[in-house]
């Protein structure tokens, strides 16, 4: 290939320019710099510049009276939300034992749950569908009086598959549970409106919306209770100690104000139906996924084709196996949730697009991929079987249904 | 040059466009994520030509290839002879690769066992 598209901004984004401008105010010796806690004026302005950054992200999120807590990032932000939630629970010995988690959500979502079991809770995951989405009627099945938390994944950070969080929140909130979303995803590609969600805890990450690494936050209702999962200084109302980094904070404001907006994400959106349906000339791809899912993912699975030979001949090509937020390897927990069989799990591709993506660049990914897929399959023996008429599922024993690209 | 490699691939990887009279045999499945079909013509006991379709990752794919090479020309005896530590060996596989390479042998044992096909 001649220059290399890069499609896995579901793993992170570029910085944006106009968003590194911002940062560039808070550096050097004449910019705001200064220690946000100390009360000198230069403390000050760098206080005020964490306000401000603080109501416009609240503005944006719909959500006036909440809390903002800057964390490192979304894994940080989930884990405050769901332990630091927790212990809290369990300093007042309260009845609510229970934390309800989907069997697709993000990795830091299932290791904070499942460490919450050190302070006595149950951890029950929800099973998903075939097509990604949460099983309601499990959720409903689990929901009483003795459930403290349910954690949902807005937007799949693998299938790009979108949950009805204001639909979920009502349930949720009827039996007296607390709601944590993961937004890592949504945020900056769809509306997010914390009022409408109702969700007492949302995790954000500035680097999927064209921010800086190491910046996220939690944003959260100021009725809930949290404990601290970092000690030290007592700053950010004593829920995360340490000094707060200005311009990250800064910055991680303004690129939510410039998250996509409907033409965007019709753009991309078109985009990705010209990359779905491109690849889906190849036949036998399986779709991971809804096609109403999130505009930015793509996640699909090409029958006949090893995963690891898949993913060796792909190794150039900037797209997502599984999670790149995650060290391990082999089939994805999320396909597996969704009952793909390893075989079929392993040869999974997701692609995701951005606001810098353009259709140069897809053409030349489904070029590249409808290539290396073709020569794969002329030497599998499971492709010709499905090339001489068997079908996919009966190949791969699959028992759920399949929607193909 | 990519294109010689290429071209050599498809010398010995993948099923013969026209089966008649080739043996077959085949070994592992889907579900534990590794099969390798292996296509064997023999005349008077002797390999004249071998073909492996493979689906596994790229180091099975290069070892079924170079063992594909090897076969050509030799006779049944020598053939069976071979076990999955020569083909690791053939392609320099790592030890964790190494279960490959005992499929491919499996594969390669079906084929000699089996009896000349009509198959297309």
């Amino acid at each position: 290939m001649s220059a290399q598209p890069y499609l896995d901004y579901a793993a992170t984004t570029p910085l944006d320019a106009r968003v590194a401008a911002v940062m560039r105010q808070f550096h050097g010796p004449e910019a705001h710099f200064a220690n946000p806690a100390s009360r000198h004026p230069a403390g000050r302005k760098a206080a005020a510049a964490v306000a401000e950054a603080e109501a416009q992200m609240l503005s944006m999120l719909g959500a006036p009276g909440y809390r903002i807590t800057w964390t490192s990032g979304a894994t940080e932000a989930d884990n405050l939300a769901i332990l630091g939630f927790a212990r809290a629970l369990a300093k007042r010995d309260s009845a609510r034992r229970r934390i309800l988690v989907g069997a697709a959500d993000h990795s830091a979502v299932l290791a904070a749950a499942s460490a919450c079991r050190e302070y006595g809770f149950d951890v029950v995951s929800l099973g998903v569908e075939a097509d990604g989405r949460l099983d309601i009627d499990a959720l409903k099945a689990q929901l009483d009086d003795t459930v403290a938390l349910v954690s949902i994944t807005h937007v799949n950070n693998e299938t790009g598959v979108i949950e009805d969080i204001a639909a979920i929140s009502e349930w949720v909130h009827a039996h007296g549970a607390k709601l944590h979303v993961d937004a890592a995803q949504s945020a900056g590609r769809i509306p997010l409106a914390a009022n409408a969600m109702q969700a007492d805890f949302i995790s954000l990450s500035a680097h999927k919306f064209y921010g800086p690494n190491g910046i996220g936050a939690l944003c959260h209702h100021p009725a809930v209770r949290l404990e601290p999962l970092l000690h030290g200084g007592g700053q950010q109302r004593g829920l995360r100690s340490g000094t707060l980094p200005v311009a990250l904070i800064a910055a991680m404001a303004q690129a939510f104000q410039l998250a996509d907006d409907a033409a965007e994400q019709a753009r991309q959106r078109a985009l990705q139906t010209r990359l779905r349906e491109g690849l889906g000339n190849l036949g036998g791809v399986v779709l991971n996924g809804r096609r109403d899912g999130s505009a930015h993912i793509l996640n699909v699975s090409f029958a006949g084709v090893h995963g690891a030979a898949l993913q060796s001949a792909l190794a150039d090509l900037a797209v997502g196996f599984g999670s790149a937020c995650s060290s391990h390897h082999g089939p994805s927990h999320v396909l597996r949730a969704m009952r793909r069989p390893d075989a079929l799990a392993h040869a999974a591709v997701r692609l995701s697009l951005g606001r810098f993506t353009q259709p140069d660049d897809i053409d030349q990914a489904i070029e590249f991929i409808s290539r290396v897929v073709s020569e794969l399959r002329a030497s599998s023996p499971v492709w010709r079987e499905i090339d001489q008429g068997e079908s996919v599922a009966s190949v791969y024993a699959v028992t759920t249904p399949l929607e193909f690209a | 040059m990519a294109r010689e490699a290429d071209d050599e691939r498809y010398a010995y990887l993948g099923a013969p466009s026209d089966s008649t009279g080739w043996q077959y045999g085949q070994a592992g499945s889907v579900g534990a994520d590794l099969r390798i079909d292996c296509w064997l013509d023999v005349r008077d006991a002797t390999i004249q030509r071998a073909r492996f379709e493979v689906f596994a990752g790229e180091q099975a794919r290069c070892a079924a290839l170079a063992l594909a090479q090897w076969l050509e020309g030799r006779d049944l005896e020598q053939a069976r002879a071979v076990n999955g530590l020569d083909i690791a060996a053939m392609a320099d596989m790592a030890d964790e690769a190494r279960s490959q390479a005992l499929c491919i042998e499996d594969a390669l044992q079906a084929a000699m066992n089996a009896t000349r096909t009509d198959r297309r």
